[in-house]
């Protein structure tokens, strides 16, 4: 009977620390979300993260922010709805900077959420002024007097006008870039040609509204030849948040950004783990001095 | 070398100095992040175990909260980290008294969640890990002052008989030793530094044995362990019998003038009927023997000459004077001043049955036969009258009779040129239960009834050739006990004294 406790309590300490390895090894193996801060991949954030960013889980985290010393980067794949657009403007009038970018839908909902009337035109690509891919286009910030290069960038006819801010365009592409319609990586006859703006500024009380039209900017594929944007923007010890709120539906990648920290692996997770093993081993000690 | 008294003081510094660290770590990480988390509150309540509970579980915290601490991503608390699980190894390795190796590296193990998520994590191990190293390179070096010294009491043993050796250990310090035989431990314990071990196997096999005896010396936490040997111990395994067959050759030439052929016959029980016959061959061989040592036998004075008598010496035959005579029959023996005369006034009756369950046994029982025969020669009685029935195991049952030390060289040629061996190799021993004869049923109801009678043919036989009722010794095995209690109770019934051996 003892033998049989005795293995019976072996086998459950052991399947505990099985259970414990194999989290452990889906915390650290790698994701490749789009636009996720623990992603390597050429859209992720990782980079970003390297550069202490911290990062929230919920769009309503921005309430408990102190805005004016606070970047937040808002990129997503999916569009925003009203309410999480209400909470963005709110940060922004409260001081803070956003910079969006993402996916065309996802910038089409900002223009729609302000008030604005986008069309979408295309992709644009530039075979001059580029970062060695016709798709990763070199504009200049006119203003903050800086040039960055946007991953991927697409333009949009805005019309109309907003109560919210006055839009204005900060940045265009070189008058050699194209808006490649048929998306077939070449300049066709009849496709748009010249300059066009990509970067787009609404100025919400203090704060800034920083509209990219473009899939990556502060991505791991891009982050280095945006890196001195990024410390302009934070220079006077502003500190940088990543909006992560696409993700709470995604129970791994939401898993693993409650675990880690701007620091790295939360320390709360690593006592938890820790203080469980401590007391399996305890207790398998004990029934084995007894 | 510290005493129980030194290392509590050491442990309780040390503690303290965990406790010190710890808190000290949580003040600058709060320091660093300007504000306190929920995982400070707990560290620091974790500090209070450590100043409470058993060396291991003080180990296990300061392994969890050095875990913990480096992953605050801080060099400096880093380097608290390890000073931390360095402490909490020092408590465990001073306090305790057992092996502790294997708990410690089952700990580091276990953790391996916690390292695949902190590769940082990996500091605190690895300064435990080299701590081990250190510590079992400290006891190596130690134990490498050991010294064994393994040697038997005496080369000779007796065959089934323990020999003794002795082992002696010393070693600086507290060491735990284990002595194995043949690889298969048979003693073990703690000692401080010596140990004198006596200790024994059995000699099972006759002839040159050989043993090899290693001993193992381990640190009593486990850090270092340490073989001696393997010791060969070589030594002669003898069988009892040799020892007497020897003096048995020496009193036999003591007295050898005395020496004639004893009468020996077979007898052999045919539905229960005795018959006798002759064993020429055997009685041959017998006279064989006995000439051997008639041969080189010292006669004493000359005193005269007397007409030969059955059983003398054919030595003695005074054959110059013999021949002068018309008839053969008409021999003379030269007589001599320390001939024979009889003084012998009791008769021994022996029953020795040598079948034995094995060689051990079979060694006892020639042991014994040979111990009472030899008792009498040694008490200067050679020519004491002997009746010997012998019982040689697959033969059938042998009467010899006379002198004693005739007896004995009848035996002697039995012994030595017949092969008398234990026909199995088991091991039997006494019946705890008192057997109730008479009660039973059955088969063993028949097989009771058949000892009875043969009880009862030996009592006609022992009746026909000794003539009297005398005391009979009886020699037998284990395995035969219910024969023989049976056969000594017919002889019992039948005013026989019987005495067992």
């Amino acid at each position: 009977m003892l033998m049989r406790n005795h293995s019976f309590l072996f086998t459950v300490n052991l399947a505990l620390l099985a259970i414990l390895v194999v989290v452990s090894l889906i915390i650290v193996l790698p994701v490749n979300y789009d636009y996720y801060v623990l992603s390597s991949s050429e859209y992720g954030h990782r980079d970003l993260y390297g550069q202490e960013a911290s990062w929230i889980t919920s769009i309503t985290s921005l309430r408990s922010l102190n805005a004016a010393r606070t970047v937040l980067v808002l990129a997503r794949n999916t569009p925003l709805d009203s309410a999480e657009l209400e909470e963005i403007y709110g940060f922004a009038s409260r001081g803070g900077i956003v910079v969006t970018y993402g996916s065309r839908e996802f910038t089409e909902s900002i223009f729609r959420g302000l008030g604005f009337e986008a069309t979408y035109l295309g992709f644009i690509r530039d075979p001059v002024f580029s970062k060695s891919n016709p798709l990763k286009v070199l504009v200049e910030l006119s203003y903050w007097n800086i040039t960055v290069v946007l991953d991927t960038p697409y333009v949009f006819n805005i019309t109309g006008t907003s109560s919210r801010g006055e839009l204005m365009y900060t940045a265009n592409t070189s008058i050699f870039s194209f808006v490649d319609e048929n998306n077939n990586k070449l300049y066709d006859i009849g496709e748009l040609l010249g300059d066009f703006p990509v970067v787009y500024i609404v100025r919400v009380n203090s704060g800034l509204l920083v509209i990219m039209c473009a899939h990556g900017v502060f991505t791991n594929s891009i982050l280095s030849n945006n890196i001195l944007w990024l410390e302009c923007l934070t220079n006077r010890g502003k500190s940088i948040v990543v909006d992560q709120s696409e993700f709470k539906s995604n129970l791994l990648a939401h898993f693993k950004l409650l675990v880690f920290t701007s620091r790295g692996a939360s320390p709360l997770f690593v006592l938890v783990v820790s203080i469980i093993i401590l007391v399996i081993l305890y207790c398998v000690y004990s029934y084995k001095s007894s | 070398m510290f005493t129980p008294t030194r290392v509590l003081k050491h442990s309780i510094l040390l503690r303290l100095l965990i406790v010190v660290s710890v808190l000290t770590c949580l003040l600058g990480d709060v320091y660093f992040n300007k504000h306190v988390n929920l995982y400070n509150y707990i560290l620091a309540l974790l500090t209070i175990p450590l100043l409470l509970s058993n060396p291991l579980l003080v180990f296990l915290l300061s392994l969890t909260l050095s875990i913990v601490m480096s992953s605050l991503s801080s060099t400096l608390l880093l380097l608290f980290s390890v000073i931390v699980v360095a402490l909490g190894f020092l408590v465990l390795y001073l306090e305790s008294s057992t092996s502790i190796l294997s708990n410690i590296l089952i700990s580091l193990v276990a953790f391996t969640p916690v390292y695949i998520v902190i590769p940082l994590s990996l500091i605190p191990i690895l300064t435990i890990i080299v701590l081990v190293v250190v510590l079992s390179i400290r006891e190596y070096l130690r134990l490498g002052r050991s010294n064994v010294e393994v040697f038997l009491d005496s080369k000779v043993a007796y065959l089934g008989d323990l020999v003794k050796y002795r082992v002696i250990i010393t070693c600086p310090g507290l060491f735990k030793y284990s002595v194995l035989d043949e690889d298969k431990s048979v003693v073990r314990g703690l000692a401080t530094s010596r140990v004198t071990l006596d200790l024994t196997f059995r000699g099972d096999y006759l002839g040159v044995n050989e043993r090899n005896i290693s001993v193992l010396i381990e640190d009593v936490r486990g850090f270092a362990r340490l073989v001696h040997g393997p010791y060969t111990l070589s030594f002669r395994v003898l069988a009892r019998i040799s020892g007497l067959l020897k003096r048995a050759e020496k009193l036999i030439e003591k007295y050898a003038m005395y020496l004639s052929t004893p009468r020996i016959l077979k007898v052999s029980f045919e539905s229960l009927t005795t018959s006798w016959t002759i064993p020429l061959r055997l009685i041959r061989e017998v006279e064989i023997e006995a000439s051997r040592f008639t041969s080189r036998a010292y006669f004493g004075e000359y005193m005269g000459i007397r007409e030969y008598e059955p059983g003398d010496n054919p030595r003695a035959i005074y054959w110059k004077k013999s021949l002068r005579r018309e008839f053969l029959k008409d021999l003379y023996v030269k007589v001599y001043a320390r001939e024979s005369t009889s003084t012998s006034k009791g008769a021994r009756v022996i029953l020795a049955d040598l079948t034995a369950t094995n060689p051990v046994e079979l060694d006892v029982l020639l042991s014994a036969l040979y111990g009472e025969l030899l008792s009498e020669v040694s008490r200067e009685k050679p020519l004491i009258q002997v009746h010997l029935f012998i019982k040689i195991p697959g033969e059938e049952l042998l009467y010899i009779s006379g002198k004693v030390i005739d007896v004995v060289v009848a035996l002697n040629a039995i012994i030595q040129k017949h092969d008398v061996k234990a026909l199995y190799n088991y091991e039997t021993w006494r019946r705890a239960r008192i057997i109730k004869l008479g009660e039973s049923i059955g088969l063993i109801s028949d097989l009771e009834n058949y000892y009875r009678a043969l009880g009862l043919a030996l009592v006609e036989i022992i009746k026909s050739k000794v003539g009297r009722r005398t005391t009979v010794q009886l020699i037998y095995s284990n395995a035969l006990a219910y024969k023989y209690t049976i056969i000594s109770q017919a002889l019992k019934d039948s005013g026989f004294i019987v005495l067992k051996l």
